[in-house]
């Protein structure tokens, strides 16, 4: 099929300033950031403009924009555009350049560096996701631990102590499943604990069976040995280990959002209203960095109506609808207005989040490369394969580096 | 005896229209024939031998997105890079295991569903009915079903088992590479049976009971008549199921993706398409793949036709 849809696509510079009133524009969206009702009616009626929502989980929106885009289709006007595609669809060439719609909004919005490839900014910034740690108040207690760990030392004694005690059988939650939230994960962790992952062309730095990835990803393993971490992980992606924690099976998580804990803390999506807790990501001898997974909005070049859709996009990077849509999705504001605002006041344990969000690391440190998708993959095959026993971490590790650098060397 | 001279040469036109009338109804017929098939060749060709002719053309090209996709012409590159890749080699060993593990499967069970319905009894319509869920579920459904039954903690397997006795401990059946393909081998089976059984059913009804009242006259046990008499004339139903439950094996994808994600270990060669394609975006390696597992399918398949032309 996509073979038969194949056809030219129609590119061409966005004009701003044509009438838009009227036309009619289909934005996609994952399913977590499904803006309200209402406020799409609000941009309706601002603009004149009559949206259609359509949402799909994260894995299969990238897949419908491939798909669509190497036909010369558009899957809507306006696309989810994640901070990990940026290279792949800047070489794919699929996607307007927004500098120029825009303008002067793009120097308020953090993240801008990780959707630009070569000085052209390919995505708005409208989830300034990261990732934050969160455990069980609860739990911790009943184990007799007065506060959260904030190193790997104090983490390897908490867990055990959690286990031995009962407060829960499998502590920590973690995706170990071959699927993207895995990978993340292991980035997060390497991360975590001092090390890195890419120099500055790209090309692996962890090759060694010694180099901190390589201790992170064994620091995995361990977990499911010492069932810290239940042996079915190794089916679990992000959402369900995000879901381990908010349901109270496990004590500790560090794959959480920023909002989270509004989430967290509300009982009908979380068992553990009263005993969720966000902590700084702990490292090797204090709190460690974290990892941004940002998240953006895009044109397809082959959209129809790409001044109405600059319009949407505009809307949304404005420091009123990024704090509302914060307050409707948990979505953290990349405007730096609305940031401010919600971390000083909305969000809850906004300080700490602040604290966080200082501990941002650049996983690649010159943007993801037009190879990450097939490095994350082969990296989540391996560290499953490593977390269910059927390889050894050095040689995970070995086969990482080398896709890494066959990739990065464009063979 | 004057009127046989008057009346041969009058008779001899007369078989020569006919033929000339049979030959145009006959012409009639064929054209009226194609007029019936033409929706359906219309369909077929724009909606399978059409995007299959171009998919076969961008198997020939170079069109990996990701270091710029140049639609040029490159021969068989494609096909020679995914026949000689260590990872199509695993995934299709894998393929294998899945199509004989599940089709083995569905083809015994079907078999056995498909005799114990055989004879009216009352309640037949209704487990029919239920025969029929699993395949009218959806595969992800049926994987995600299936991922809480093969849960290692809390999975109604490993329960099962244990308080059987038949296992010490509980397992992690998707860990290991054996017995996760041995897994979403099964639950691939558990939503073909349905089918497999309903086509040998339609099969067994065809056989006249009188076959059968000869044989027990005769001695036959009921072995003896289902080696003997059964399976001879189910072969045509059987070669049916075994093309069908072949090619849905041949193309396994969601089972997979839902019980195991992208693991390596358990890879076929689907998803290896999907993440040649859809991840990697590199479409002309993706659609060299498609094209020989298309290929393979099709050897099956025409394998199985075969056998079933010999057994009519």
């Amino acid at each position: 099929m996509l073979a038969a849809c194949s056809g030219g696509s129609s590119s061409g510079a966005i004009d701003t300033h044509q009438s838009i009133k009227g036309q009619h524009i289909t934005v996609l969206l994952p399913s977590y950031a499904a803006l309200p009702a209402s406020m799409i009616k609000q941009f309706e009626a601002k603009t004149g403009v009559k949206v259609t929502l359509n949402t799909a989980s994260w894995d299969n929106i990238h897949t419908q924009i491939a798909t669509a885009s190497a036909a010369g289709q558009a899957v809507a006007d306006v696309t989810e555009f994640d901070w990990s595609w940026t290279g792949q669809f800047s070489a794919t060439g699929w996607y307007e350049p927004l500098g120029s719609v825009l303008g002067k909004t793009a120097s308020s919005l953090s993240n801008s560096a990780d959707f630009t490839k070569d000085g052209k900014l390919m995505g708005a910034c409208y989830s300034n996701d990261m990732r934050i740690g969160m455990y069980n108040t609860s739990m911790f207690a009943k184990a007799g631990i007065s506060s959260a760990p904030t190193t790997f030392g104090q983490l390897d004694t908490d867990l055990a102590k959690l286990k031995s005690s009962g407060a829960s059988q499998n502590p920590l939650a973690l995706s170990l499943s071959a699927t993207e939230g895995t990978s993340t994960e292991w980035y997060l962790l390497t991360l975590m604990m001092g090390g890195k992952l890419f120099d500055t062309k790209n090309q692996p730095v962890f090759d060694s069976p010694n180099s901190i990835a390589a201790q992170a990803l064994q620091f995995e393993v361990n977990a499911v040995k010492n069932g810290w971490t239940s042996a079915g992980s190794t089916g679990t992606d992000n959402v369900g280990a995000d879901n381990e924690y908010l349901n109270g099976q496990s004590a500790i998580q560090f794959a959480a959002h920023p909002g989270e804990l509004d989430q967290a803390e509300t009982p009908g999506q979380s068992k553990i209203a009263k005993s969720a807790a966000y902590f700084l990501e702990p490292g090797s001898s204090g709190p460690g960095a974290t990892f941004g997974l940002p998240e953006a909005l895009g044109i397809p070049k082959a959209a129809a109506h790409k001044a109405a859709a600059a319009t949407f996009i505009n809307w949304m990077m404005e420091p009123t609808t990024q704090v509302e849509s914060f307050k409707a999705l948990g979505l953290l504001p990349c405007n730096t207005t609305a940031l401010s605002q919600v971390t000083g006041s909305d969000l809850k344990d906004g300080g700490l989040v602040r604290q966080e969000t200082a501990k941002l690391t650049a996983l690649f440190p010159n943007g993801a490369p037009a190879w990450y998708s097939e490095f994350s993959t082969q990296a989540a095959s391996e560290i499953n394969a490593a977390a269910k026993g059927n390889v050894t971490v050095p040689a995970a590790i070995s086969a990482i580096a080398a896709t890494a650098r066959k990739l990065a060397n464009g063979q | 005896v004057t009127s046989v001279p008057e009346t041969a040469p009058a008779a001899a036109p007369a078989p020569k229209r006919r033929r000339r009338v049979r030959a145009i109804r006959q012409r009639g017929e064929g054209w009226l024939g194609w007029a019936l098939c033409l929706p359906l060749i219309v369909v077929l060709g724009l909606f399978v031998f059409y995007p299959l002719l171009l998919g076969l053309q961008m198997s020939t090209q170079s069109l990996d997105y990701n270091t710029g996709a140049t639609g040029q012409f490159i021969g068989f590159r494609n096909y020679v890079n995914v026949i000689t890749d260590p990872e199509t080699h695993a995934a299709a060993l894998h393929t294998i295991g899945y199509v004989v593990i599940a089709v083995a499967v569905e083809l015994v069970l079907g078999l056995a569903f498909a005799l114990a319905l055989r004879r009216p009894f009352r309640g037949r319509g209704a487990v029919l009915a239920l025969l029929i869920l699993p395949w009218a579920l959806p595969p992800v459904v049926a994987g995600l079903l299936w991922s809480h039954i093969l849960d290692p903690g809390t999975g109604l397997l490993n329960s099962a088992l244990y308080q059987m006795g038949i296992i010490g401990h509980y397992h992690a059946w998707l860990n290991n590479q054996w017995t996760a393909i041995v897994a979403i081998s099964f639950v691939h089976a558990w939503s073909v049976v349905p089918l497999v059984t309903l086509i040998l059913l339609a099969g067994l009804q065809g056989v006249p009971d009188d076959i059968y009242a000869a044989a027990s006259v005769d001695g036959a046990s009921a072995a003896v008549q289902f080696r003997r008499l059964t399976l001879p004339l189910l072969r045509p139903a059987i070669a049916i199921a075994l093309t069908n439950g072949t090619i849905a094996a041949f193309s396994i994808f969601d089972q997979i993706y839902v019980l195991n994600g992208e693991a390596l270990s358990t890879r076929s060669i689907m998803t290896q398409v999907y993440l040649t394609g859809f991840t990697n975006l590199n479409f002309g390696l993706g659609t060299a793949l498609a094209w020989l597992l298309t290929l393979v399918t099709a050897i099956a398949g025409i394998a199985y036709i075969r056998s079933l032309s010999r057994a009519r």
